[in-house]
């Protein structure tokens, strides 16, 4: 049996209340007692907000893809006339997309949301025939219609409206006996089949020992002071709390003055004139009341904990869980004889006319007064709590399910394309060319094409703008040319951009064809995404993913992956190094970042950099982030190169072999260590000693000075050379004509020039930092200190091996071709990545008879 | 008459400056994605990271393949809406 469950009522402004609560715990009961039964959510993306903490709530329950997003134009709440229209498409939308899940049955967690949000819910508005449950509170509204119905023009034409939809259910799950019995009394036959599923309270209700510190700490933080007896509440007058008040001003004065009446639970700032004026006209002093407002699940443990007695006065409930979680925590609980209260504290004995005060006072003045009285409530509370539970409520339903399901076996006829049906009957209705767009924008979300391939999103936004040929655009060059020219055939590669002007990205088409030579396979068109798609953020540009967050986040609670490539991470580790602002930037893109799904570093020391980096700022990522590490490749010649020589190669090239050749290759930047490997071979020329030093790399920031100093070098293509726009095939040649690599680099990402090096048997002579040490290993000589004279000791002692052929050699280096490294992170990224909802399609699968 | 003759100089005076903006906007842009990326950094810490503008779906072309196809569909309605109230 497939189960496709309704979310809202865990997503709605009901969220934060009873309703919320009760549907996140029995969705989490039902995965965890699916017995073979496949569960499906669905989650309404106008609450985009609470996707991810949903997402996270069922971790380890339900995988990723059977949490299923759909979305329509909005906004579409009910109070508002002018959104009926609106409204009606997204019910469409909404009934269209449960029923293309191929459910065998629908669960809607709770029908009556939407009139102040953007809830949407109905049943068979348009889709007829998916067999579909709901769960039932209470129909309190219906008691008392002139209080809850009248005060808002369409709130009473609303709630009859989904009375008739709730008829329609062919079962109403209610949450207790009293439930069941209300909703007989007042629908009668009109509904179909009813059954109690009672309900439970979260597992985190249980007594606790709580330190004198912990206690004092809560108390004085919520301005309680001494023994108090609590309640929870709203000051809707079926709360009854007026009553309680009047009962607890009429306690013996000396219990009174000891004591605080705690009222807890959400209060609106205007709706504390008018619990003030109840508790002046119940005769009870500031003092005596403290009203605490919403209070973390943490707080509310404790002071159930905390409290000396638990009072709920409640003239009219569906079942009254403040009571139970007060029991389940081992509190004295005394309640009201009215609806479904007597069904929770069971216990004749700890009730009392909720119509009566000076019942209620006589049986809290007993609780209070009487020690045995209440050690007998307190054992009442933890024997009778067990006996509601989650698990047990979840069997009940979904034993009830099975049975309806039963009889109702093949409930449709094969035939209909249910997306197909949906966009028709949308496009019958009257609609203006704006919405139009925004509707097709939203259905191509919800309902991606049949043919959708699962797609590799990578994101080239600097590198299709401009090719400044640096490091990072090597590698995202490399690494895309290799997964264009090998990728599966399952999987669709697709470059993709965004600009910093609007938001959404784009295929990089154009530009994959001019780097590929393949032919054009369109245009540069918005993309198109579904669930179990991957992005990646292959090419770092800092203000890109900071700039499109919302749509990151729109691709994500449709079910992409979102990842991103880290190449280093000195910006904010060595600011120093790089322009001013270069660090806040940087820090901005980190945090991005880490609002997704996980990073890949290009070495190990880069990755445990960028881990270390949100521990000390203390930035909270998902649980299931994922950091791993993937090395890059030697051969230049798979890296897109760059090709050609100067007219005056050759005759570099016998300078080269002149004497021992030194190589340093990069950007001039202040931590490539330019500076003190210059000064040093400055002491080893002067000293006589006979060695070259060439540079490759282009004039980059911050060393101006340096600059001019290369520039006007008396040994300046004597012994000592540099090339600012040697292109990668002259760089090949050169690092064959060199004698050792220098790698004066402070602070590095990788260090590909290491590897590319070792490739060509090339040693190196290393700075002594982590990442090389990584990189290089045994097969590297290494150098320390920041003097130039340390340098030339280093260099000294290296030529006295070299010449003995003692010098460590690179030849043993383990390197990796960029074929190598692309499969690599490809490999990581597929494990990452989400199933794709359409693997799970079944054949055969019943299919809906649609309303016409 | 200083009115009459007043007006149409103001509105051409303000399509200039609004002419002259997005001309500046659109040279501004090219300007600043030739500039180095260090001096880019200086630039934009100035100014915060803050979100790119939604993008506007003024025609189908601002739309997703996929949704570009749902929208011919819709829009066969559209035109049959049109034409009726015509």
């Amino acid at each position: 049996m497939r189960i496709v469950i309704d979310m809202q009522g865990a997503q709605s402004g009901s969220r934060t209340r009873g309703i919320g609560r009760y549907s996140l715990s029995l969705a989490q009961a039902i995965a965890r007692n699916h017995e073979g039964h496949e569960v499906v959510l669905a989650l309404n993306g106008l609450f985009a907000e609470t996707i991810e903490p949903l997402r996270q709530a069922f971790s380890g329950l339900l995988p990723q893809e059977n949490i299923q997003v759909w979305e329509a134009p909005g906004p579409v709440r009910a109070s508002d006339s002018y959104n009926q229209r609106r409204r009606r498409r997204a019910e469409v939308v909404r009934e269209a997309f449960l029923a293309s899940l191929s459910p065998d049955i629908v669960h809607i967690t709770s029908l009556f949301e939407g009139f102040g949000d953007d809830a949407v819910t109905s049943i068979r508005t348009f889709s007829k025939a998916v067999p579909t449950s709901l769960t039932l509170f209470d129909l309190i509204p219906l008691h008392d219609p002139d209080r809850f119905l009248a005060p808002h023009p369409f709130m009473k034409s609303w709630y009859l409206e989904k009375l008739e939809q709730l008829k329609q259910a062919d079962l109403l799950l209610a949450i207790s006996d009293y439930s069941v019995r209300d909703a007989k009394k007042r629908l009668g036959a009109k509904i179909q089949r009813i059954v109690n599923i009672s309900t439970a309270c979260s597992e985190i209700f249980v007594p606790k020992q709580l330190s004198e510190v912990e206690r004092h700490g809560l108390l004085s933080r919520l301005g309680i002071s001494g023994p108090f007896v609590m309640t929870s509440g709203t000051i809707e007058p079926h709360k009854n709390l007026e009553r309680l008040f009047k009962a607890f001003a009429c306690l013996p004065a000396k219990l009174r003055s000891e004591r605080r009446l705690v009222l807890i639970g959400k209060t609106e700032p205007s709706q504390r004139p008018i619990l003030q004026a109840m508790r002046r006209r119940a005769g009870l002093s500031v003092k005596d009341l403290v009203v605490t407002g919403h209070v973390s699940d943490d707080d509310l443990v404790a002071l159930y904990n905390s409290c000396e007695l638990m009072v709920f006065p409640s003239l009219d409930e569906g079942f009254g869980l403040p009571a139970l979680e007060a029991m389940a925590c081992g509190a004295p609980t005394i309640g009201s004889r009215a609806a479904s209260i007597p069904e929770v504290i069971g216990c004749d004995d700890a009730m009392f006319d909720p119509l009566d005060a000076d019942d209620m006072t006589r049986v809290m003045t007993r609780a209070i007064m009487d020690e045995n009285y209440r050690a007998e409530l307190k054992a009442l509370a933890l024997e009778r709590a067990p006996e509601f539970s989650w698990d047990k409520t979840a069997r009940c339903a979904l034993g009830e399910m099975e049975a309806l399901i039963r009889e109702r076996s093949n409930y449709g006829t094969e035939g209909y394309d249910i997306v197909s049906s949906c966009i028709e009957h949308l496009a019958g209705g009257e609609l203006e060319q704006g919405e139009a767009l925004q509707l097709a924008q939203s259905l191509a979300r919800t309902f991606p094409a049949r043919d959708h391939k699962r797609q590799l999103l990578i994101d080239v936004s600097e590198l299709c703008r401009r090719d400044a040929r640096t490091g990072c655009q090597r590698v995202t060059r490399s690494i895309l040319l290799q997964w264009l020219k090998n990728s599966p055939g399952d999987i669709q590669i697709e470059p993709v951009y965004a600009t910093l002007h609007e938001q959404g990205y784009r295929y990089a088409r154009r530009f994959a064809t001019g780097l590929s030579g393949r032919p054009s396979a369109g245009a540069d068109d918005p993309i198109d995404y579904a669930s179990g798609d991957i992005f990646f953020g292959l090419d770092y540009h800092a203000d890109t993913a900071p700039t499109q967050m919302s749509s990151l986040m729109d691709m994500r609670l449709h079910g992409v992956s979102v990842h991103f490539l880290v190449y280093d991470i000195l910006p904010v580790t060595k600011p120093s190094y790089f322009p001013l602002g270069t660090d806040s930037a940087f820090s901005r893109w980190l945090e991005a970042v880490g609002h997704f799904d996980g990073i890949i570093g290009i070495s190990k020391t880069t990755t445990e950099a960028v881990q270390a980096w949100y521990a000390d700022s203390e930035f909270s990522l998902s649980p299931d982030y994922r950091f791993s590490w993937v090395h890059l490749g030697a051969d230049i010649e798979n890296s897109a190169p760059t090709f050609g020589l100067p007219s005056d190669a050759d005759e570099l090239f016998f300078q080269l072999r002149q004497r021992p050749t030194f190589l340093m290759v990069g950007t001039i930047e202040p931590r490539k260590g330019y500076a003190q490997a210059l000064a040093a071979f400055d002491v080893l020329w002067t000293e006589k000693t006979d060695c070259n030093l060439i540079i490759v790399g282009k004039e980059g920031w911050g060393t101006k000075k340096l600059v001019a100093k290369l520039r006007l070098h008396p040994e300046h293509n004597n012994r000592f050379f540099w090339l600012e726009g040697a292109s990668d095939e002259y760089l090949n040649k050169i690092y064959a004509s060199a004698s050792c690599l220098l790698a004066a680099s402070e602070a590095e990402g990788f260090g590909l020039p290491l590897i590319e090096a070792a490739r060509q048997k090339v040693p190196i002579l290393a700075r002594d930092i982590s990442v090389f040490r990584e990189v290089a290993g045994v097969h590297a000589g290494y150098f320390s200190g920041s003097k130039p004279i340390d340098l030339a000791e280093s260099i000294k002692k290296w030529l006295a091996l070299y010449r003995e052929n003692r010098h460590p050699k690179s030849d043993g280096l383990p390197w990796t071709t960029w074929e190598q490294s692309a499969k690599q992170m490809w490999a990581e990224l597929l494990s990452r990545g989400r199933t794709s909802w359409r693997s799970h399609e079944r054949s055969g699968a019943n299919k809906v008879v649609l309303h016409r | 008459m200083l009115i009459r003759r007043s007006r149409p100089n103001l509105m051409a005076s303000f399509m200039r400056f609004l002419l002259a903006r997005s001309v500046l906007a659109s040279w501004g842009r090219q300007v600043f994605w030739q500039l180095p990326e260090p001096l880019r950094y200086m630039l934009r810490s100035c100014v915060s990271s803050r979100p790119s503008p939604p993008r506007r779906l003024a025609s189908p072309s601002d739309l997703s393949p996929r949704a570009r196809e749902i929208y011919a569909r819709l829009h066969v309605s559209l035109e049959g809406t049109k034409k009726e109230e015509v």
